[in-house]
């Protein structure tokens, strides 16, 4: 059995009347990539503070690597990275200073703290950029220092806290392999993000929290089979019948369908090839369509079916 | 792991170009204007001489020995300090107040035991007929007796004054060494830069407190021992803050030949423990409360503003008047204790008072230091 590596128990948090964490617990193995998603102000960064003693509690305990969390554990701050989610750096100070300064509040070792800190350079590929200043980076690349600054010291645990906000695609690739590699060498991976893509990209495991609470928890197949709909047919036709509609919601396994601007879109239960049916009933019928395809749930549909919002704004 | 913190916060304070020029370029700049502007106001004074009513009284009381003396009092360069016009009270009134022919003021030598000066309005030349008539009451007394006891002497006794009134003279303020009124001003810039090394101190606790700075969570996530962390800030910043004031007085001595007098060394070492007041009192402000680091610096430029008006650094005589009324501001107000002990080596030289503002600073500097490193002690935040 792996080892637990986080642990919180009920964990109260209030800012005065708000309840940002409300008998919040969470439990994270080694090994694991876990993704922690939420809405923005769910209480993902909260977690994350008190988890690290940044943020005191009201209630509730927090155990690292099986031992009590708490401002003065020095050893346990030792074994942990963190990521942040806004970009932590000091401006006077180039690429290369950066990573060797946050290195070395951890690593005493002159030489050992030298390779780390190429290692990590090397790793978030910033290495031509070691004599920039801060300042002079793209968007893309001050989250790559960001993380070598996080990661440099080689950490037990890694925290990553929203680490592609703002990020462009092509960088967000880049980090999210990073990311999984670091977990293929050994880091435990907290995950926190709201965007659902990336989650079901890199975790093994996902916590959904809203308004300071559990939603749902386990791994990504585990949480699609809590929720009601496990395939979506989507038809462009251009002309349904009132009658056709009716006859689709009759077929085996639909349990919703609606048909907006010339797009119909059929949500089943059970089983995942129900396109067959579907398509043979617009055969059968001879209703002409445009295109046809299935969609699987996502971990949005997810969030949407059990909390019965978006789990982000539309971009 | 010390001397990382300490290396990297020296290269960061060293690169913090705003910092440094405020605090330096903006102290020479201002040293240099003041040079210009008041070295020049001051060399013409010294070579003024001064139109002056004297009204004698009964000669038997010794005054028309007295105004011979005021006529002989002459600067170092052999000019003549005062022009007397010998008149009585009425004309000389009626002179003062028509300006014809011009007269700076009235020496009323009716009473010898009460010497009196008319001026009418404030400035330059009523400053060196108010340190003249200083120095003459001074010596009134003496003239008085002399006539008394002993009336034959008397030229002999107002000769003897002569070398030494115009050691008094200078002495009031009127003609060189170290105490030229224009440099107090060069001694309240120093205070300033040093009173400025606050705004380098209150950046050091930000860079490690998780509800000031993004760093700061960082920092604080990390094992790194909080106090040494502080420390390390602290020495880094002292070290580039001290070159900077050093390089001030440097200017001020050997480019703009400032005269601060004969304890050159003294004013270095005032100059270096003001320093580290300054950023002790930034590092102390850095610990207080949980503010923004807005707030915190808007806190900090109140008390380093506040404190330098109340010290006199901007009204001269406003010290004065706090130390009449509350002193005990004076006591505790960083800014008033550095210009005590600027104003004391100016005046005083190396005395008892030298020294008292000198332990109130070293003593102010301990406690703001030590206050501020058991508040940075390690906590979590109720919000961030």
């Amino acid at each position: 059995m792996a080892n637990t590596v986080v642990e919180i128990n009920n964990l109260v948090k209030r800012y005065k009347e708000l309840i940002a964490l409300d008998n919040f617990s969470l439990k994270i193995n080694e090994g694991e990539i876990f993704g922690l998603l939420g809405p923005n102000g769910s209480g993902k960064t909260t977690t994350i503070n008190c988890l690290l003693s940044l943020l005191s509690y009201d209630k509730g305990e927090i155990k690292l690597f099986d031992e009590k969390m708490h401002p003065s554990r020095r050893d346990l701050k030792s074994r942990i990275g963190v990521v942040p989610q806004n970009v932590a750096v000091f401006d006077e100070l180039t690429v290369y200073e950066n990573v060797e300064y946050f290195c070395g509040l951890y690593i005493k070792d002159k030489k050992l703290k030298k390779k780390y800190v190429e290692e990590a350079i090397e790793f978030v590929d910033i290495a031509d950029f070691k004599k920039f200043y801060p300042k002079k980076l793209s968007g893309g690349l001050l989250r790559r220092l960001n993380i070598a600054c996080g990661i440099a010291h080689k950490p037990e645990l890694i925290i990553f806290d929203e680490p592609t906000v703002a990020v462009d695609p092509q960088s967000r690739n880049r980090i999210l392999e990073g990311i999984a590699e670091l977990n293929k060498n050994g880091a435990t991976i907290i995950y926190t993000s709201h965007y659902m893509e990336e989650v079901e990209q890199l975790c093994n495991r996902v916590l959904i929290m809203d308004k300071g609470k559990k939603v749902a928890e386990g791994t990504k197949d585990e949480l699609k089979g809590m929720i009601k709909n496990t395939e979506s047919i989507v038809v462009n036709v251009r002309r349904l019948s009132e009658d056709a509609i009716n006859d689709i919601k009759e077929l085996h396994h639909v349990y919703d369908v609606k048909n907006t601007n010339g797009t119909l879109t059929v949500k089943c239960s059970g089983g995942k090839h129900n396109i067959t049916h579907v398509s043979e009933y617009f055969e059968k019928n001879g209703i002409d369509y445009d295109r046809i395809y299935s969609e699987l749930p996502t971990l949005n549909d997810v969030f949407l079916e059990i909390t019965g919002k978006e789990l982000r704004d539309k971009e | 792991m010390f001397s990382n913190i300490f290396v990297s916060r020296f290269k960061i304070v060293l690169r913090n170009k705003d910092s440094i020029l405020w605090s330096l370029v903006f102290a020479l700049a201002l040293g240099t204007l003041f040079n210009f502007a008041f070295k020049s106001i001051y060399e013409n004074a010294q070579n003024t001489t001064v139109d002056v009513a004297v009204v004698e009284g009964q000669e038997e009381f010794g005054t028309g020995n007295m105004s011979d003396f005021l006529k002989e009092i002459e600067y170092e360069d052999g000019t003549k300090m005062l022009n007397i016009k010998k008149v009585d009270i009425d004309e000389a009134k009626k002179m003062l107040d028509a300006k014809e022919p011009e007269i700076s003021g009235i020496i009323d030598l009716r009473d010898m035991s009460d010497i009196k000066l008319i001026i009418n309005e404030s400035g330059l030349k009523s400053s060196i007929l108010s340190s003249v008539v200083s120095v003459l009451r001074q010596y009134s007394s003496i003239i008085v007796e002399t006539i008394k006891n002993d009336p034959a002497n008397i030229n002999s006794v107002i000769e003897s004054f002569g070398d030494e009134t115009n050691e008094l003279v200078k002495s009031e303020g009127l003609a060189g060494n170290n105490k030229d009124p224009y440099v107090t001003y060069f001694y309240n810039l120093i205070a300033m830069m040093a009173v400025m090394a606050s705004m380098t101190g209150v950046g050091i606790p930000e860079s490690c407190q998780a509800n000031q700075s993004e760093v700061g969570k960082r920092v604080d996530c990390s094992p790194i021992n909080r106090v040494l962390y502080e420390i390390a800030g602290l020495l880094s910043a002292a070290i580039v803050k001290l070159a900077i004031t050093i390089t001030g007085v440097c200017y001020f001595i050997y480019v703009l030949k400032i005269d601060f007098g004969g304890d050159i060394q003294y004013v270095f070492l005032t100059a270096i423990l003001a320093t580290f007041l300054g950023l002790s009192l930034g590092f102390f402000v850095g610990h207080i409360g949980s503010f923004s680091k807005k707030t915190r610096e808007n806190i900090l430029t109140a008390i380093v503003v506040g404190g330098g008006f109340l010290s006199g650094l901007m009204v001269a005589n406003m010290k004065a008047i706090i130390e009449v009324n509350c002193p005990f501001i004076n006591r505790i107000n960083p800014s008033a204790v550095i210009s005590d002990a600027f104003y004391a080596l100016n005046m005083y030289g190396v005395s008892d008072r030298y020294y008292r503002s000198i332990i109130s600073i070293v003593v102010m500097t301990i406690v703001f230091i030590v206050a501020g490193l058991i508040m940075s002690r390690r906590k979590s935040y109720a919000s961030l």
